[in-house]
């Protein structure tokens, strides 16, 4: 039984650690959305944010330059697949500025982290010209080849 | 008060009244606008908005409906501020705020006329801030249902006007194009869109190659007509470029010169929503031209002069795709399929001798015909689109030709309320017998499809060893392999991110849509990359056959898309959504990529990403060089079989159309166009490239060659 035993707990420790011990890596470009020609000069501005999921949390940390307005918020938020915009799951600090940084740190649920993992969170950063959503920074994992 | 007032404000009175008896039993509130600004509005949008949202304001292709149902859906609870503020700094599309503060105001004014406002005492301006809901109900005037008058495009020059042949010459030394020149064209020739019947894009030209092509000269350059969209294929015959112009002009050119042989200013003059042709074809001693009112014109090859010419389809049908001749028969498909009409999309052959016709293939299929049950039982006036904009291509061992069909319309399938029916044959490859008409086998390669995403575009015969293969790749930018001589499926990629389709069986090449779009309702939005800029659009690939390359050009965009309620009656229905435009994650900005891939196996061979996409099709050549042009003017030859750039430069404005390679006396020329007009391809980038500036006019043709 001694064997088995610690076999068993040796692949629980390979198959657990990846989600516990060891932090995974996300970034994205935070591009501008100015979604028709009738705001594009004023929705400008990019950026680019860094994600890491340790545990259950994830801490988000990026910069932003060249808006047209000052930030106002910036959001955490979640879509049906990385590409498509959804709903809000937790609030961001962003400088309220042209230029600035966004911080945070936000606990994920299970459902939560499965849509980080498959590249369906991102930032919404808002402005005052592009108050609702200025830029828009999907988040791919490190390991994955981008486009 | 002097008879003048008098005159005016009686003129004034009886407008009013007349409004309001057009307005009778409606319950809005009313008096944010004047009654004369519903004259003047009406004149301006005539002027600057009708030629892409149509004289009964039903919308078209990319520009939406302003009247009825699918407004209110999009403004009813937004304001008339805003819809001041949208028009006037995002209209007219291409020459953005050029109109002045009260022209904007009145046609915002002719707007809430047209769903149903009245109006009253006050002066609407860009202040004016009220829920447009509360103003207007939708309810369309009778004139406006009937259709306004419509003029020709601002842009266009007056002198388009004088139609017929208005340059007489005569070419000198043309030879009649036989079936078997069409078989094996000479190789300095280009006779016919993507140059031979395979629609390979391929010059077998030599002399320009990697080593020499940095000494590119221009040789030559033409003034094309503006107004309309500019997107076509320069045909090469003997030394005689044959160039269809915007407004239906059709004109002979000295290919070593550029000197003006003669000219046929068919008609009717472009408006901002009309493409020109994107290809004349050559039979025997006539050029072929498929005109933007969906009629078919033969001309003497030599003269120019009109020898016969039939109608395709009745107003407001269209075509754009250009022809394809095969034996003594010029092939034609149609567009303008948008809206709920007694005439469905199809594709027709006509005797080229004679311009009689001699079959119908129906690409809507109707009821009571083979696939007439995927239309969810919706009657044969409420079947839309399946139209085919693009040229079909041909086999002549297998003596089939191949087109690709384009999406239903209206757009989206909660719109059009088909849901789950796989509505045929749109998105299909069809192939036909093109002696009769009679369809061989058909693909469909998306069933259903909901989100603007064309399967229509070029279809591409490439032999390897026994597999006879078709390729083509969608504005989804899945790159399908099939076998032409059964429509089996062979083998698909994805060529670039898309999250439209949750899995693609390998097996069958059948996908399966993201849940969200199977279950859409109208007004709600739907997110979708790429959006309706393609991936792939209608900028054709090569097919470098010595390096059994494909070389695709690629557009990298997504959308948000809100599809609406339509009215299901004649005349109804129409595209019917709103797009919202926001970059394709990952991209980091890049909107144009260029990818070549071996065909044999469908592996990557290399891709390049720049800024801005590419707006013309792709030649290759015998010398090793393919050609591509840009959004950003920029036309630029690339090492086939690296993607290296090997040189570039800068036209005067958006590289649009289909390069094309030929020789006269022993020299090799590239010819490329710059052109303004479309959809999709160059909507989109309007909005997200905001540093890219173009002027409003500048269709031009440029030849060029190494030094001599």
């Amino acid at each position: 039984m001694m064997p088995r035993t610690c076999a068993a707990l040796l692949m629980m420790t390979f198959l657990v650690a990846p989600s516990t011990a060891m932090a995974q890596q996300f970034q994205g470009d935070l591009d501008p959305a100015p979604h028709d020609f009738s705001n594009r000069d004023d929705v400008v501005g990019i950026g680019i944010v860094s994600a890491t999921l340790s545990g259950t949390t994830l801490t988000i940390t990026g910069n932003f330059t060249g808006l047209s307005s000052p930030a106002t918020a910036a959001h955490l938020k979640t879509g049906l697949a990385m590409g498509v915009p959804g709903a809000t799951i937790g609030e961001l600090t962003a400088t309220h500025a042209a230029k600035g940084e966004i911080s945070g740190s936000i606990k994920l649920n299970s459902a939560q982290i499965t849509a980080l993992r498959k590249g369906a969170l991102y930032i919404q950063l808002d402005s005052v010209k592009g108050k609702d959503g200025n830029s828009w920074a999907w988040l791919e994992s490190d390991e994955r080849p981008r486009v | 008060m002097t008879p003048m007032r008098l005159f005016a404000a009686s003129a004034a009175a009886l407008l009013l009244v007349l409004m309001l008896g057009r307005a009778q039993g409606q319950q809005q509130t009313s008096g944010v606008f004047a009654p004369d600004q519903i004259r003047v509005g009406q004149a301006e949008y005539l002027e600057n908005c009708a030629g892409c949202h149509g004289n009964t304001l039903a919308g078209a292709n990319d520009s939406p409906a302003l009247a009825g149902a699918g407004f209110m859906q999009n403004w009813g609870n937004r304001s008339t501020k805003a819809l001041y503020q949208f028009i006037s700094t995002s209209m007219p599309v291409g020459n953005e705020g050029s109109l002045s503060a009260d022209a904007y105001a009145d046609i915002t004014a002719f707007l809430l006329s047209a769903n149903g406002a009245t109006p009253g005492s006050q002066v609407l301006t860009g202040n004016t801030d009220v829920r447009i809901a509360s103003v207007a109900n939708g309810q369309v005037p009778a004139d406006v249902q009937k259709g306004l008058q419509t003029t020709p495009a601002r842009a266009a020059p007056r002198a388009q006007s004088r139609h017929g042949l208005t340059v007489a010459g005569t070419v000198a030394n043309y030879t009649p194009v036989t079936d078997a020149i069409l078989t094996h064209p000479a190789d300095g020739d280009w006779l016919m869109y993507r140059r031979n019947y395979q629609g390979w894009s391929y010059s077998p030209l030599t002399q320009i190659d990697a080593r020499n092509v940095g000494s590119l000269q221009l040789k030559w350059s033409w003034a094309m007509n503006e107004g309309g969209a500019s997107e076509v294929t320069p045909i090469i015959h003997d030394g005689v470029m044959f160039l269809s112009n915007t407004s239906n002009t059709v004109q002979a050119l000295d290919a070593k010169t550029g000197e003006l042989i003669w000219e046929n200013r068919i008609g009717p003059d472009a408006t901002v929503a009309y493409s020109g042709t994107r290809s004349l074809a050559l039979y025997q001693d006539k050029v072929y031209v498929a005109t933007t009112d969906a009629k078919l014109y033969a001309l003497d090859a030599k003269t120019g002069k009109t020898v016969w010419h039939v109608e395709i389809a009745p107003p407001p049908k269209g075509e754009t795709g250009g022809v394809i001749v095969i034996h003594g028969k010029v092939l034609v498909g149609m567009m303008g399929c948008d809206n709920y009409s007694t005439v469905n999309c199809h594709i027709s052959a006509y005797d080229a001798g004679t311009g009689k016709q001699d079959w119908v293939f129906y690409t809507t299929a109707r009821q009571g015909t083979p696939g007439g049950d995927t239309w969810n039982n919706l009657p044969d006036t409420q079947r839309a689109g399946t139209d085919t904009w693009i040229a079909g291509t041909y086999d002549p061992d297998l003596n089939t030709t191949y087109w690709g069909v384009a999406q239903a319309k209206p757009w989206m399938r909660a719109s059009r309320k088909t849901y789950g029916a796989s509505v045929l044959y749109s998105n299909a490859t069809l192939a036909l017998d093109p002696d009769t008409g009679k369809l061989k086998w058909y693909y469909q390669h998306i069933q259903g499809e909901s989100l603007d995403l064309d399967e229509v575009f070029e279809r591409v015969l490439i032999d390897h060893g026994a597999e006879k293969s078709l390729m083509t790749i969608g504005k989804d930018g899945v790159l399908w392999k099939l076998d032409r001589t059964n429509g089996k499926f062979l083998g698909e990629k994805e060529t670039l991110f898309q999250n439209v389709f949750s899995k693609i069986d390998p097996k069958t090449g059948q996908v399966t849509y993201r849940p969200d779009i199977v279950g859409q309702k109208t007004n709600e939005w739907i997110g979708s990359c790429p959006g309706p800029e393609g991936g792939h659009d209608w900028q054709a690939t090569s097919y470098d056959q010595p390096n059994d390359l494909l070389i695709i050009p690629l557009s990298q965009s997504c959308v948000l898309m809100r599809g609406q309620d339509v009215d299901m009656k004649l005349g109804g229905g129409g595209t019917s959504a709103s797009q919202l435009f926001y970059f394709m994650p990952g991209t980091h900005r890049n909107m144009g990529k260029l990818v070549a891939y071996n065909t044999k196996d469908m592996t990557e061979a290399w891709s390049f990403q720049q800024r801005a996409p590419f707006l013309s099709a792709v030649v290759s050549t015998g010398g090793g060089v393919a050609f591509i042009g840009d959004f950003d003017r920029v036309f630029k030859a690339v090492d086939v079989k690296s993607g290296k750039i090997l040189w570039q430069t800068r036209l005067g404005n958006t590289v649009q159309g289909y390069p094309v390679s030929f020789s006269v006396d022993g020299k090799q020329y590239i010819a490329v166009t710059t052109g303004l007009g479309g959809g999709s391809p160059e909507q989109k980038p309007t909005t997200l490239l905001p540093e890219v500036h173009r002027a409003t006019t500048g269709q031009q043709l440029y030849v060029f060659a190494l030094p001599d």
